[in-house]
This record gives structure tokens, C-alpha cells and sequence, in this order.
């Protein structure tokens, strides 16, 4: 088990790496110049060019790349092309609302999600499937930023329980901080809840149908005992494995719904960044996102192998 | 059976509501100037913030712009941003994905391995790192969404071209000599053509949300343009007071998507119709009808199961007809017939298996247990249950019968568990007890594996054990053991005979080798085409044939006696229809008659047969011998 | 009798990926160093279990698998072709698989699944290309009025039928049958092994693959038996069958199943 956990995080360095890599080179084609946004329009040619070398944007373009990673590898993305300031120190105050947002949203789409999907896979084919399922369909396809915006509109505003717009960390107070990100969280998690029922119930379908099923029949286990032993795991499978790329579109989304919220977060940072042609901070964002992707695969593929024995290397 | 784009016999309702608003959707977005009836980035501040009413059906936004001529123009941002991220992620993505799936090795390895990497990076994560690159505006960031998806994409399209490329079609064709551009255009594509449109609907309903966001945080479309996403911009700036200002934006994305997915799922459900049409699988068989005459049934003494008028049915075939048998207790009845004899159907109704959309009707089906008779006529879900646990049964293929995530030890206790009345201890000493009297060595060791760490005659071994959990009298096998190899195949024979004399038990044997029918059965029945055709002693059946169909299988079994040698034939088959009066073996029959023609053939008695041949008596049928070489 | 086929050393290797996470694949030798002869006017039969490499065997000699050793087909050294050759020494040899419903594209009509081959191997003029179709479906027994079925309309038997006419279309003059009977009934089976007899000419030969050691003994003029990668026993099938000197053929010839076995008890 350690082995298959060790070997899980070796592969997830060189994905990250490339992943890094293909960012950098991407900034690459941009034709904004760091000199023009630390200094601005009106300095020197030579303050420019001073600027320029301090920085490395002269070296080739690997031995620029191999710089960063190397600082990346230490926790430092550099410098802020706008401001004085460390890359990593903006982002790591933000990480905490970007991060925490979707987990959040991963937690109300999981829980709710599989939930539901269970729900109606028990009970496939009967009017309580076709109910969950009609429900789902539409609920996969709501916009986050919507129901957020409509959750501050139709909750948030009227009662006074959950806070429209002030972010709490967790740090602080944990109960706020739940408080904070409840109606965010719902926000993200809602279409992606709807996607992972719709997707765990197909699963428990599929699974329905394998011979398996009718020999667990056959040999008399009971209805409960084949749904809820028998295809309830084997149909989590799929599910587990396509969650890792949910993180990833939570993540995303957190961005959108934190400008909802008007919370403090990485979205709001590199909108910032963008507008000022502050490469650096986007390519620290990026970083850090492929990152916080490649370690909720790493946990989601642990549960994977505990779920399924057979992907365990031995 | 021709395919068509939109509207099939099989949509719901649903689905044509949800293509109708995606063809009007994209008529807004065609039309939408000539539709709008005000211009939507003139605002009159005379009149900001209104709710629905006459003049102004959806209201006016902060700026006093007509809601409802936004909505029109956002649509065609909407449908532009989603047809072309969408063309973007598959003109990328589908081709990288299809070729280094195609080619394999080392190449797709490498590819694979940035795709995996760009992939890792959340889609909308990376649309904004490349406007960052490139600079914002709804040209570039659906430029943008659409290389964030194509990694996805492309890995979808590998995936499919990698399973294509397995099927066994594509080795067929490479070997009639097909250059790959052929192999790939005339082959593949066609066949993945399907999931790809599928896979581009998705994308589709992804960018049109996507692009709203962008245009939510301000990096879509630009000011004033309206788009649905930075309607919402506006919306949320005076959501505190005038909340209704982002609901029609959303209601259109909402709508837009939900039609989107809509579609695409019934595309998904057109390619594996089965699962939807019943997705409970096997969990719900259906419940054996009671039809025909009802008589007393006659008890005789060691009697287990009685068919009686047994029939199956599909909507469009009738499986089996009519089938009458019985078996007693210590006998093998073995069915032995060809694909579509309906043979399995019999034995799947008996198990009380068969699954919708079957149609399963019997004068009587019952069992005689210790505890007295049983029917599984007109009974209920519970009753099915008690019924199931009187019966073992084994399945074709060991390896998909066997639950994939339990050891074997595990499902043994689950099957113990359910025979009931049994302490834990006693439990584990019963599954090492029944791993060994299905004769699997070290059956402590064998307990702790899981399905997919033994050999396929192992599984069957366990299956075998597991229906024997319940202490069954009626042993039902179907096929067991034709997904085995030869030697394995005898092995499991002899362990079958071995067990029913044993353990005195009732075996019901499905096959179509009259060679492994010749091993364990007493009796036989031949079917063909749901028909039973001839019943008789096993020895009798082989020996003196009473129907041509049963003379015919009897030669055509390959066996292993010197002299006989495949004589070279071409037979001219002309396409041979099913006939609709009289014997349906006729058509291939060499005996065939006029008589033959008339009326279907019912089961008589012939020389201590049972036949459904009119001309059994004038018939003289070879049947076979010990050694054909030294004569009878 | 010229020899069509001469296979010297034959060897496969896999990298065995066991599992999905499996990092370094172990090497496995499915095929283990064997050698034979294919000769015109006969059918040859390798005999084996599931894992022996029979199969392998067959797809070496199509170039659909790497393998080391020699082997030539018809004056064509296979082991110096490219990894795709081109269609001259597609054109020597063809096969027939399994399960028809698997190897022809379930999409394409019969009519297209024997006029590719043709169109592949240079029939390009329509008349002609029609009438050799109708031709190869007369060679096989079938009607012309099954061209427009598609692989899914037609039964089991007139698939393989249609199978056999796609292999013959490009006059071959080596058929390997990978388990070509396997999935027909047996009275299917039975007048489709007829054909196969039927076809066997001076000119040809056939490299029968089977698991039915009876089926080979009545149909194929020699036969190997190949058990984990390497041939244990072989020659003509009397002799085989009925004095078998390795114990694996024996347990082999003794699993057989006999109808005629009723008939003692």
C-alpha cells in the first residue's frame, strides 16, 4: 500500500512539472514587458534594460524556465513584475478562500451527489429514479455564479444568518468560516452534485447489469444486501475515478463564485494580475492549481485503491 | 435501420421540446438584430431598473437598457462563443487524441503525457492563463476555452481510437491489405463518429457556461456588449434591491445548457439502448405467469422440479414454447440445442432469472423441498427469493460471475450467510468444507484470493461451491463449462458428476456439445428454435435418433475416431426463412414432406422417444457407435 | 506439394502490463522458438489451450505482432517486412477469425466487405468488381441477394461464409483460420469445415487454429500441438490422436468429449 502510494506521488511530480512548463512557455507569447509594468511608461531605456536583466527575461528561454522551477521547487514563484511583492506571499493569503471554496463545493457535490445517485440507482426504474434523475438534469445545468448570485439575492440578504460578502478564515473562527463558505460552497457544488448523481446512478446501472449481479441472485443474497454490498462499491469506482477532474472544475468555478461573493481569493488576485500584465502572479496561480489538482488526485486515488483492490501494485 | 439526426420514434417528449428550443435558440442567434425590438447597448435613463411590463416584456437594466434585447444579442454571443470553442477543442483535440491512440507506442506515450498535464490544469484556470497570453475579448477567450478543452478531448477521442483500434474488425482489415489512412477514415472514424458528437455537445454546454463566466469576471465580451454572463455582472451590482435583474440571464443559460445536455444524453442513450430501456439489469426478474389448464399436479415419489407448458417470449421472438419436463432426484435432464434453440431461456426461467422485457408464462413450475412443494407461478418477490435458495446455480462465464471486489472467501460467506441458521465459526468451516469438495486445492489460500487472481476453472469451481451453499436439490447448469479449455472442461465434468451422485441431486444441464450431454446426463431433450424436438434416455438418443435434427447434430459432432474425414461440401444456402406453418426444422430437413409442411408437429411417442417428427416412423435415422470404423 | 510457408524460430515476446499501475511490464514469451512448414494442398492445424501461443502464431505470420526468427511466406522473408507491409504481402496471405460479428465492421454490408479487398488489390473497374463479387459469394455457397446485408443482418454461418469470401478475394495463397469454427454451431461448423476442404487446392494452403482436437483430426492433413509457447507433439492426425507420445496430448485427447460415451453407461 505505501509502495502504491509512493509511486502515485512519483508520477504526479512530472505531471505538475509539465504542467508548469506548458504555462511558461504559453506566458512566453504574450508581448507585455515587465520593464513597462514595474516602471511604467516614462522610464529610461537603460532603467528598462537594468530592469529586464535583473529579472532574467534576457536568458534563453530554458535557462529562464530552469530558474523558476528551481525557485518553484523551494516555495518561491518569484517576484511580482508590479509590485514588490512575493508571488507566493499573495497567493498563499488567498489560497486559503480559493481552496476552501472548493473543497467546500467538492464536499456538497460529493456528499449530495452520491447521495442522490445512490438514491436512484437503488431504486432504478422506478418513479423515484425518473424523479432524482429529471432533478439532476436540471441541476447539472445551472450556472454556479448563478446560484450564487441568487443565493446572495434570495438568502443571504433577506435572512441574517449566512454572510453575503465577508470571508472568514478559519484561523479566526472556524463557525464563521463554516458560516462564509456554506452558501458559496452550495453555489459550486450544485451542478457538479448533479453531475456526480447522474454519474453514480448510470454507474449503478451498469453494474445492474453484470452477470455478477445475477449470481449474487442466484446464490439468494437478498436485495438490500446486493445493492448496498455488491454494486454500491463497484459502481463508486467510475465515480472516484472522474472526481479528480471535478476538483479541477471546482477550482475554476471557486473563481467566478468568489467575485461573487466579492471574498478575497486567488480569482480575485489574478484578475488583477491580468489588468496590469502581471505574468508572474498568473503563472504562480496556475502553478499552484495544477498542484492543489494533482493532490486531491493523489488522495482520490488512494481511495480508489482501497475501493478497488485490484489497481494495487504489489 | 437508419439513424437520423434529431426526433426518432424513441424520444421522449423531452428530447423534442429540448431540440425544438435548441433550433429556436439558434434562430435568435441568426436572426436576433431583426428580432430585438429595442437596440440593446442604448439605454433610455428615463426608465432604469423596471420590471416586466408592456413596453419592456423582460424590464431594463442600470442603464436603462431593454433586458429582452440583451437576452437576444447575448444569445448570438452565446451560440458564437460555443461554436467555436467547441471547433476548436475538437479540430485540436480529435485529431491528437485519434492519431497517437491509432499509433500507440512510444509516441502516444509522450503526447499523452503533456495532454495529462495540461489536462491537470482546470479548464477555466487555463482560459485564463491564455488570455492572460493573448489578451481578452470573446474572440480570444473562446480561443482559449477551446485549447483548455481540447486536452480533454483529445484524451476522450485517444481513448475511443484505442478501444477501436483493439477490436478485432480493424486487425481484419489490416490484414486485407488497408493503408492506415483507409484503415483510420473507412473504419474507424465511422465507428467513433458517434461518442465524438456526443462529446462535442458536452463542450458545447462547458463554453457557453464557461464564456459566461469570462464575461462575468470581465474578460469576455467588452463592455457594453451584452452578453448573458455580463448581464449578470450588472445584475449582481444591484442584486440588493432589484433581485429580479438576474433572472432572465440565468434562466437563458440554464435553458440553453439544459436543451444541450438534453440532446446529447439521448445521443448517449440511442448508442446502449438495454440500460435505459431497464435499468434495474438483473436485479428485477420478471415473475413466471400462470397460463393454461389447471390441473392437479401428480406426485410421484422423488420427484424435484416439473415443467409443465413452459413459454418465453420477446417482444419480437418467442424464445421457447411450450417446453414440458420434469427431473427427479439424482437424475441429470440435460437440453442440449444450438444459439436460439431457447435452451438457456428454460433453464433462466426455472432459476427464476429471466429479465425484462421476457414474458415468462407455465401451467405449473414446481419444486418439491423438504419443507413441501413450491411454485414460482404468480408469486411474489419474496416468494421469488425462497424459491432461488431451493436452487444453485452455475453460470457460463466463471470469470464475469464472481463479484470483481471480494475474495472468494467473502462471497462464500455471503452465500453461507443467506442459507441461514449458521454461527460465524461454522460459516468459515463450511466455505473450506465446499472450496474442497469442489476440489480446489488449498482451499484456505484459494479463500483469501479475489476473482481476478485465479484461472477461470478455479471461478467455475467456486461458482459451483457458492450454488452449493444453500444445500440446493436442484442443480441448474448453464453451459458450465464452455468458456473452459478442454482439459479443464473434463475436469469440471467429472467434478459435476461426482457432486450430483454425491449428493443425490436433481441437475438440469444446458449444452450445446452433445459430447458433454453424453458425460452427465440420463436424459435429453433436443431443442431447436424453441421447440422441444425429441426427448429420450441419453443412450437411446445417441444411438437411434428419432428426429432428423437430432441425426444431423449427432454427425455433425467432431469426433475423435479414425476414418471419418470431412468430406469437401459447398452446400448452396439460399436464405433460408422461417416457415410459417408446419415443422420448422423443414426448410433444412433432408427427410422433409409435404406433410412436413402443414401443421406444426406435436411431441408423440416413437420407439420410446418422445418426437416432434411427423415421419419418425417411416424413417430409418443413423445414430452413432462406439468405433464407426468397426461397424455396430 | 511445394512449400508455401516456412517458419524457423519463431519467437514472441510481450511486456505483460498485468495490471494498469504495473510500471515495468515483465516480459513474457508467448511464442517460444518453434518451427514448421505450411505445404500447398493441405491444411496444417495447430491444436492448443488458451495461453499455448497459437493465436500469437497466427498474427506473427500476419505481421500483426513483432517476432524474432524467420519466417517466409510464398518467397516473401516476413521477418524483413516493415512493421505495416505494404499489400503485395498482404495480398499472399489471409485469415479468417473467430467471431465474424467481431472481425468485420459491424456497420459495412457483404457487399462492401468483399469488394474492399478487391478494390484493395486492384479490381477497380466496376463490372468487373460486381461480378467477381458474385463470384467469391458463389465460391463460399451464398446467395447474391445477401450483398446489401449488413455483417449484423446475417446469420453466424453466412457471416464466416462472407469472411472466407473477403480472404479469398485476393487469391491467397496461404489462409490462416484463427478458431474460424470456434463460435458457429456445430451443424453450422460442420458444412462451413466442408467448404474449407472444398477450397484447399495445388495452389493453396491453410493454417488451421483450433481447441477442438476432434474437429482437426476429421479436417486437417498434420497437425502441431502447442502447449506454453513451444510444439509438443506433431504429425498426421491418426497418428496424433491415436498414439499420442507427449502426456500433454494425452490429457488432451482424453478430455475429449464423446457422444458416443452414452452408450456404455
Amino acid at each position: 500500500m505505501t509502495r502504491t502510494i509512493l509511486i502515485r506521488i512519483a508520477s504526479l511530480i512530472p505531471l505538475v512539472i509539465l504542467a508548469s512548463f506548458v504555462t511558461f512557455w504559453l506566458l512566453q507569447l504574450t508581448e507585455t514587458d515587465p520593464a513597462v509594468v514595474r516602471l511604467g511608461d516614462d522610464a529610461t531605456e537603460e532603467a528598462y534594460e537594468l530592469y529586464r536583466e535583473e529579472i532574467g527575461v534576457n536568458d534563453p528561454f530554458l535557462v529562464q524556465y530552469g530558474s523558476w522551477l528551481a525557485n518553484a521547487a523551494t516555495g518561491d514563484l518569484g517576484e511580482s513584475w508590479h509590485g514588490p511583492d512575493q508571488v507566493s506571499e499573495l497567493i498563499s493569503e488567498r489560497l486559503s478562500v480559493t481552496i476552501s471554496l472548493a473543497l467546500g463545493g467538492l464536499f456538497v457535490a460529493v456528499a449530495i451527489g452520491m447521495v442522490a445517485g445512490v438514491a436512484a440507482g437503488v431504486r432504478a426504474g422506478r418513479p423515484a429514479d425518473g424523479m432524482i434523475t429529471a432533478v439532476a438534469s436540471s441541476g447539472q445545468a445551472l450556472p454556479n455564479f448563478w446560484v450564487g448570485i441568487l443565493l446572495v439575492a434570495f438568502v443571504a440578504i433577506p435572512y441574517d444568518v449566512f454572510p453575503a460578502t465577508l470571508y472568514t478564515g478559519p484561523t479566526e473562527s472556524v463557525w464563521n468560516w463554516l458560516l462564509s463558505i456554506t452558501l458559496p460552497s452550495i453555489a459550486l457544488g450544485t451542478s457538479a452534485a448533479a453531475a456526480i448523481a447522474r454519474q453514480t446512478r448510470a454507474a449503478f446501472v451498469r453494474v445492474l447489469h453484470e452477470p455478477y449481479i445475477r449470481t449474487a441472485l442466484a446464490v439468494g443474497l437478498s436485495r438490500r444486501s446486493i445493492l448496498y454490498r455488491t454494486a454500491l462499491r463497484n459502481a463508486c469506482i467510475p465515480v472516484v475515478t472522474s472526481a479528480a477532474t471535478l476538483f479541477g472544475t471546482l477550482l475554476g468555478g471557486a473563481i467566478v463564485v468568489e467575485a461573487v461573493f466579492a471574498y478575497p481569493g486567488l480569482g480575485n488576485l489574478v484578475l488583477v494580475g491580468i489588468q496590469n500584465g502581471d505574468l508572474p502572479i498568473v503563472l504562480g496561480f496556475v502553478f499552484v492549481a495544477a498542484v492543489a489538482v494533482a493532490l486531491v488526485q493523489l488522495v482520490l486515488d488512494i481511495t480508489y485503491t482501497i475501493i478497488d483492490p485490484r489497481t494495487r501494485v504489489s | 435501420m437508419k439513424r437520423r439526426l434529431a426526433g426518432t420514434e424513441g424520444d421522449s417528449t423531452f428530447v423534442k421540446v429540448a431540440w425544438g428550443l435548441i433550433i429556436l435558440l439558434g434562430g435568435v442567434a441568426v436572426f436576433g438584430p431583426t428580432l430585438s425590438p429595442y437596440d440593446p447597448n442604448i439605454g433610455d435613463f428615463q426608465k432604469l431598473l423596471q420590471g416586466p411590463n408592456g413596453d419592456h416584456w423582460l424590464g431594463t437594466d442600470n442603464l436603462g437598457r431593454d433586458t429582452l434585447s440583451r437576452l437576444i444579442a447575448g444569445t448570438r454571443v452565446a451560440a458564437l462563443a460555443g461554436l467555436e470553442a467547441t471547433a476548436i477543442a475538437i479540430a485540436v483535440g480529435v485529431p491528437i487524441g485519434i492519431t497517437v491512440g491509432f499509433v500507440g507506442g512510444t509516441i502516444d506515450r509522450l503526447v499523452m503525457r503533456v495532454v495529462d498535464a495540461v489536462a491537470a490544469i482546470p479548464a477555466l484556470v487555463l482560459a485564463i492563463a491564455i488570455i492572460a497570453a493573448i489578451g481578452s475579448g470573446l474572440g480570444q477567450a473562446m480561443l482559449a476555452v477551446g485549447l483548455a478543452f481540447s486536452a480533454s478531448v483529445a484524451r476522450l477521442a485517444r481513448g475511443l481510437a484505442l478501444a477501436e483500434r483493439e477490436r478485432l474488425y480493424v486487425d481484419g482489415a489490416r490484414v486485407v491489405g488497408l493503408s492506415r489512412p483507409n484503415l483510420l477514415g473507412r473504419h474507424i472514424l465511422p465507428n467513433i463518429g458517434g461518442p465524438l458528437v456526443v462529446i462535442a455537445t458536452t463542450v458545447f454546454a462547458a463554453a457557453i457556461v464557461i464564456e459566461a463566466g469570462l464575461s462575468f469576471l470581465g474578460l469576455g465580451v467588452p463592455i457594453p456588449d451584452a452578453s448573458w454572463g455580463s448581464m449578470l455582472t450588472d445584475a449582481q451590482r444591484v442584486h440588493r434591491n432589484h433581485p429580479w435583474q438576474s433572472v432572465p440571464p440565468g434562466i437563458a443559460i440554464f435553458i440553453s445548457v439544459l436543451a444541450i445536455n438534453v440532446v446529447g444524453d439521448s445521443l448517449l442513450r440511442r448508442r446502449r439502448g438495454e440500460s435505459f430501456d431497464h435499468p434495474a439489469g438483473h436485479l428485477e426478474p420478471v415473475i413466471v405467469r400462470k397460463q393454461g389448464e389447471h390441473t392437479e399436479p401428480v406426485r410421484e415419489p422423488g420427484r424435484v422440479l416439473t415443467v409443465r407448458s413452459l413459454s418465453v417470449s420477446y417482444p419480437e421472438t418467442t424464445a421457447v414454447l411450450d417446453a414440458n419436463f420434469h427431473v427427479d432426484q439424482g437424475e441429470v435432464v440435460a437440453l442440449v440445442g444450438e444459439s436460439g434453440s431457447g435452451k438457456t431461456s428454460v433453464v433462466m426461467a426455472i432459476a427464476g432469472l429471466l429479465t425484462p422485457p421476457a414474458d415468462v408464462g407455465a401451467a405449473e413450475l414446481s419444486l418439491n423441498t423438504p419443507a413441501g412443494d413450491l411454485s414460482l407461478l404468480d408469486v411474489s418477490r419474496r416468494e421469488q427469493y425462497g424459491w432461488r435458495r431451493n436452487i444453485g446455480v452455475v453460470f457460463q462465464e466463471p470469470a464475469a460471475s464472481l463479484n470483481p471486489l471480494q475474495t472468494v472467501g467473502r462471497q462464500m460467506t455471503n452465500a453461507l450467510k443467506r442459507a441461514g441458521g449458521l454461527s460465524r465459526r461454522e460459516i468459515s468451516e463450511r466455505t473450506i468444507e465446499l472450496l474442497n469438495a469442489v476440489g480446489l486445492p488449498h482451499p484456505q489460500e484459494v479463500a483469501r484470493l479475489r476473482p481476478d487472481q485465479i484461472s477461470g476453472g478455479m471461478a467455475q469451481r467456486v461458482v459451483i461451491a457458492q450454488a452449493l451453499a444453500s444445500e440446493p436439490r436442484l442443480l441448474v447448469a448453464d453451459e458450465p463449462t464452455t468458456a473452459l479449455d478442454v482439459t479443464i472442461q473434463a475436469e469440471t465434468i467429472a467434478l459435476l458428476k461426482q457432486l450430483g451422485e454425491e449428493r443425490g441431486l436433481a441437475v438440469v444441464l444446458v449444452t450445446h456439445d452433445l459430447g458433454v450431454a453424453a458425460q452427465l446426463s440420463d436424459r435429453t431433450l433436443v431443442m431447436y428454435q424453441g421447440r422441444v424436438v425429441e426427448a429420450a434416455l441419453m443412450a437411446d438418443l445417441v444411438a437411434s435418433p428419432q428426429h432428423p435434427y437430432t441425426a444431423e447434430l449427432l454427425e455433425s459432432v467432431p469426433r475423435n475416431v479414425p476414418g471419418v474425414r470431412i468430406e469437401p461440401r459447398i452446400d448452396h444456402l439460399t436464405t433460408l426463412e422461417v416457415p410459417t406453418a408446419g415443422c420448422l426444422y423443414a426448410p433444412r430437413c433432408p427427410h422433409a414432406a409435404d406433410v412436413c409442411r402443414q401443421d406444426e408437429p406435436p411431441l408423440r411417442e416413437v420407439n420410446g422417444h418422445l418426437t416432434a417428427c411427423v415421419r419418425a416412423d417411416d424413417l430409418d435415422l443413423a445414430g452413432i457407435t462406439r468405433n464407426p470404423g468397426v461397424g455396430p | 506439394m511445394t512449400t508455401l510457408v516456412t517458419v524457423d524460430g519463431l519467437t514472441v515476446r510481450f511486456k505483460r502490463r498485468r495490471r494498469l499501475t504495473e510500471l515495468r511490464p515483465e516480459p513474457f514469451t508467448a511464442v517460444d522458438g518453434i518451427s514448421f512448414e505450411l505445404k500447398s494442398g493441405a491444411i496444417t492445424a495447430i491444436v492448443g489451450e488458451s495461453g499455448s501461443g497459437k493465436t500469437t502464431v497466427a498474427r506473427a505470420l500476419l505481421r500483426l505482432v513483432p517476432f524474432e526468427g524467420e519466417v517466409t511466406v510464398d518467397d516473401v522473408a516476413v521477418h524483413e517486412l516493415p512493421r505495416y507491409p505494404g499489400i503485395d504481402y498482404r495480398r499472399r496471405i489471409q485469415a479468417v477469425f473467430q467471431d465474424p460479428l467481431q472481425a468485420l465492421n459491424p456497420r459495412h454490408s457483404a457487399e462492401q466487405l468483399i469488394g474492399e479487398p478487391l478494390r484493395v488489390h486492384g479490381h477497380r473497374d466496376a463490372a468487373d468488381h460486381s461480378a467477381r463479387i458474385d463470384e467469391l459469394l458463389e465460391q463460399v455457397g451464398l446467395d447474391a441477394e445477401l450483398r446489401p446485408r449488413t455483417t449484423r443482418e446475417l446469420s453466424g454461418g453466412q457471416r464466416q461464409r462472407v469472411a472466407i469470401a473477403r480472404a479469398l478475394a485476393s487469391e491467397p495463397r496461404v489462409l490462416v483460420l484463427d478458431e474460424a469454427l470456434s463460435a458457429l454451431d456445430v451443424t453450422t461448423g460442420n458444412r462451413v469445415a466442408g467448404l474449407l476442404r472444398a477450397l484447399v487446392d495445388a495452389d493453396n494452403s491453410m493454417l488451421f487454429i483450433a481447441h477442438d482436437l476432434a474437429l482437426v483430426r476429421q479436417l486437417c492433413d498434420e497437425v502441431l500441438v502447442m502447449h506454453h509457447g513451444r510444439i509438443v507433439e506433431r504429425g498426421s492426425p491418426d497418428d496424433v490422436c491415436d498414439r499420442p507420445q507427449d502426456p500433454y496430448t494425452q490429457r488432451l485427447i482424453a478430455a475429449i468429449p464423446d457422444p458416443a460415451d452414452a452408450l456404455g453407461r
